[in-house]
C-alpha cells in the first residue's frame, strides 16, 4: 500500500475540531485531511471519539469549534442534497422500519439525485444493480432486508452508499461482526473504488490489522485527541499502541508479505 | 464480488422494486374493489329500493332514500375512510411504527374534543361551519405534537412508549369529552356516542364536499413527501444523510395529517383502527414503498369504510350500529395480533 502524493486534491479537511454531545465534550481539537483516492482509518480505544469524528465529517454533528471543508468549501455553505451527492455515510446501526427489499434500500441511495416525486430511471437501476453486483448481492435483490444476516445487511448498506455515487465514503466500523472473508472482500471493494473512481474513504476501525493492511493513512485517537497521524507504519508502533490501549502490544511483519502484524502481547494471566 | 452474477439484473424481478406500471395496475385493481363496495353500499340497506325507480321518478320514496340518505352516506364513507387510512400510513412512516394510527395515538380524540368545544361555543356565537373543523384541526395538531414529543426518550422515538402515550391521551380526551357533555345542555351536541364511537349518520353533501376538499389538499401534501417517508424508514440520521430535511418533513406531516384528521373527525367522530388495518394489509401484500402505499391506502381505506358502514346499517336493521364500533370490533383483535407478532422482534413490517 503506497501513500499517494499529498498534493492530490484534498477531498475533505477538518481543522481543530471540537465537538460532542450536550454537556459532554468528546473531541478536543482534532485535525485530519483525506485526499481523493485515499483510505483513511480512524483507530483508537472505545470512547476515543472515532464515531463522533465521523459524524462531524458527515454533517450530523455540528462542531462547537473548528471547521470542515469539502473540496475546499466550508460544510455549512453546501446544500444538504448536494452534500448527499458528494458524501455517503454508513453507520453502525442499520435498522430499517418496514419490509423494504434489498433493491429498494439500494435505490434509496439515488434519492439525492432525483426530484421530489417520480420513479427511478433505467440509469438509476443500472447504478443500483452495479452497486449490488459489487457487493455480491444481486441474488438477494428481491429479499426483504429483515430476512438477511448481519453481514448481508451490512453489505446492503454499503451498496446503498455506493449508489449515491459519492466522492467520499464515511464508514463507521464497516466490518464489525463480519467473518474474515467478508472483511477482506469489503476492503478490497473499497480499495478498488479508491483506485477506479478516486473515491476517498474514511473508516473507523477497531481492527488494527485491517487498518495496517488496507489504509493509506491512519489517525490514532485517544480521549478525543490525535495521538499520531500518518502512514500505518508511522502510527501503529508498539510504543504508540501501548500508550493508548494501556496493554502490551507486539508489532511485527508478516514474513511472507511484509505487512504489519499487531497482536496483544500481555500474558493471559497478567493483570495490567 | 462475483462477476458472473451480473448476468441477471434485478430489473426483471418486478417485485423487487416499485415501477410505474406496477403502481398503476395495483391502484386500478383497488379502484375496482372500491367501485364494487360503493355499488353494494348504494344498493343495499335497511329498506329495499329499486334503482330504476330512484332514477326515473324524482317523487318516489326510492329517489328520496337513494339520493337523500344512501348516496351521501356512501360518499362520506369513501371520503372519511380514504383520509383515515392515508393518515395512518403517513403517521406510521413518521414514527416508524406500524401500530401507529390517529385513533390509537389519541389524535382523533383531541380533534373530537376540539370539534365538540367549537360546536358548543358556536351554538351561542354562530359560525359553527368554519369553527368546528378549524378547532378539530387545531386540537388534532396539538395532540400530534404532544404525543410525538412525549414519546421521545433521549432523542429516540420509543415504539412502546409511543403507544402508551396514545392510550393515556385517548383516556384523557375521552374523560374531557364526558365532562363537557355533562356540563353543557345535551341539546347542543349530537349524542356523545356519536363522537366517541364514530358514525357516518346523516351527512350532507355540503359537509362531504368540505371534508373532501380538505382531505385532498392534505393528501396532495403527503404524496409529495412519499419518497422522503421511504428514506425516513432508515432512521432520522440516515434520512438526513440522504438529503432529507427531517425537521421540515416532520412539521409538514404533522400539519397535513392534522388537517385530515380534523376534517374527518368533525363530521364522523372517532373512527379507530381503519388507519391500522388498511395500511398493514396493503403493506403486507404490495410492499412498503410509500409512493404506492399512500394512494393504495386512500382507495383501500375508502373501500373498507364503505363495506364496514354497510355492515353497520344492515347487521341489525332497522336499527343501526355506529360504524366506529364495527371498525373497532375488527381492529381490536387485529391490533393484538400485530402487537404479539411485533413484540418478538424489532418493530419492522
Amino acid at each position: 500500500m503506497t501513500t499517494p502524493s499529498r498534493d492530490t486534491a484534498i477531498a475533505m479537511r477538518a481543522s481543530a475540531i471540537h465537538a460532542g454531545y450536550p454537556g459532554v465534550p468528546v473531541l478536543h481539537g482534532v485535525s485530519i485531511e483525506v485526499a481523493a483516492g485515499e483510505m483513511l482509518a480512524i483507530v483508537g480505544p472505545n470512547g476515543a471519539g472515532k464515531s463522533t469524528l465521523l459524524k462531524v465529517l458527515g454533517g450530523s454533528i455540528k462542531p462547537s469549534a473548528g471547521s470542515v471543508e469539502l473540496f475546499g468549501r466550508p460544510l455549512d455553505s453546501i446544500d444538504r442534497r448536494e452534500f448527499a451527492r458528494t458524501v455517503a455515510s454508513v453507520g453502525q446501526e442499520n435498522a430499517v422500519a418496514f419490509r423494504f427489499t434489498v433493491l429498494e434500500i439500494v435505490l434509496m441511495g439515488r434519492a439525492p439525485h432525483l426530484g421530489a416525486f417520480g420513479f427511478e430511471s433505467p440509469r438509476d437501476l443500472e447504478i443500483a444493480s452495479a452497486a449490488l453486483d459489487r457487493f455480491d448481492l444481486l441474488d438477494l435483490a428481491a429479499r426483504h432486508v429483515q430476512e438477511l444476516s448481519g453481514g448481508e445487511r451490512k453489505r446492503v448498506f454499503l451498496a446503498r452508499a455506493l449508489a449515491q455515487e459519492p466522492k467520499i465514503a464515511l464508514l463507521d466500523e464497516p466490518t464489525a461482526f463480519l467473518d474474515l472473508k467478508h472483511v477482506a472482500e469489503i476492503f478490497a471493494r473499497f480499495r478498488e473504488l479508491c483506485t477506479e473512481r478516486g473515491m476517498a474513504v474514511v473508516a473507523t476501525l477497531h481492527d488494527l490489522n485491517a487498518a495496517a493492511l488496507y489504509a493509506d493513512r491512519v489517525l490514532l485517537l485517544a480521549d478525543g485527541a490525535a495521538v499520531a497521524y500518518g502512514t500505518p507504519a508511522e502510527v501503529l508502533t508498539a510504543e504508540n499502541l501501548r500508550r493508548v490501549y494501556q496493554t502490551e502490544v507486539y508489532v511485527g511483519r508478516n514474513p511472507s508479505t511484509g505487512a504489519l502484524i499487531i497482536l496483544p502481547a500481555a500474558l493471559p494471566n497478567a493483570r495490567a | 464480488m462475483n462477476p458472473a452474477a451480473g448476468n441477471h439484473p434485478p430489473q426483471r424481478n418486478s417485485a423487487a422494486h416499485l415501477t410505474r406500471s406496477r403502481l398503476l395496475r395495483i391502484l386500478a385493481a383497488l379502484a375496482i374493489l372500491l367501485i364494487v363496495c360503493a355499488a353494494a353500499g348504494g344498493l343495499f340497506g335497511s329498506a329495499h329500493i329499486s334503482l330504476v325507480r330512484a332514477f326515473s321518478d324524482p317523487g318516489s320514496p326510492d329517489h328520496a332514500i337513494f339520493f337523500g340518505a344512501r348516496l351521501p352516506r356512501v360518499l362520506m364513507g369513501v371520503i372519511v375512510g380514504a383520509m383515515l387510512a392515508a393518515v395512518g400510513t403517513a403517521l406510521q412512516a413518521l414514527v416508524r411504527n406500524p401500530l401507529a394510527e390517529g385513533g390509537i395515538l389519541g389524535i382523533s380524540g383531541g380533534g373530537a374534543l376540539g370539534a365538540i368545544l367549537a360546536m358548543v361555543m358556536s351554538a351561542k356565537l354562530g359560525g359553527g361551519e368554519v369553527a368546528v373543523p378549524l378547532c378539530a384541526f387545531g386540537a388534532a395538531l396539538l395532540s400530534t405534537v404532544a404525543v410525538y414529543r412525549l414519546a421521545m426518550v433521549d432523542g429516540q422515538l420509543e415504539p412502546f412508549t409511543l403507544l402508551l402515550v396514545g392510550v393515556i391521551f385517548n383516556a384523557f380526551w375521552g374523560a374531557v369529552i364526558m365532562l363537557v357533555n355533562s356540563v353543557v345542555n345535551f341539546y347542543y351536541a349530537r349524542s356523545i356516542l356519536f363522537w366517541l364511537m364514530g358514525s357516518l349518520e346523516a351527512p350532507t353533501y355540503r359537509e362531504a364536499a368540505m371534508v373532501a376538499g380538505l382531505g385532498l389538499a392534505g393528501f396532495a401534501v403527503l404524496m409529495f413527501q412519499a419518497r422522503d417517508l421511504n428514506l425516513l424508514s432508515l432512521g432520522d440520521e440516515s434520512a438526513a444523510e440522504l438529503g432529507v430535511d427531517v425537521d421540515r418533513l416532520r412539521r409538514t406531516i404533522f400539519v397535513a395529517t392534522s388537517v385530515m384528521i380534523g376534517a374527518a373527525v368533525s363530521v364522523s367522530g372517532i373512527i379507530s383502527f381503519v388507519g391500522l388495518i388498511v395500511p398493514h394489509t396493503l403493506r403486507l401484500v404490495f410492499g412498503a414503498d410509500h409512493r404506492l402505499l399512500l394512494p393504495a391506502s386512500l382507495i383501500g381505506g375508502a373501500a373498507f369504510m364503505v363495506a364496514a358502514d354497510l355492515v353497520a346499517r344492515v347487521a341489525i336493521a332497522p336499527a343501526e350500529i355506529p360504524v366506529g364500533a364495527i371498525t373497532a370490533l375488527c381492529g381490536g383483535p387485529f391490533f393484538i395480533y400485530m402487537l404479539r407478532r411485533e413484540g418478538r422482534r424489532p418493530l419492522s413490517l
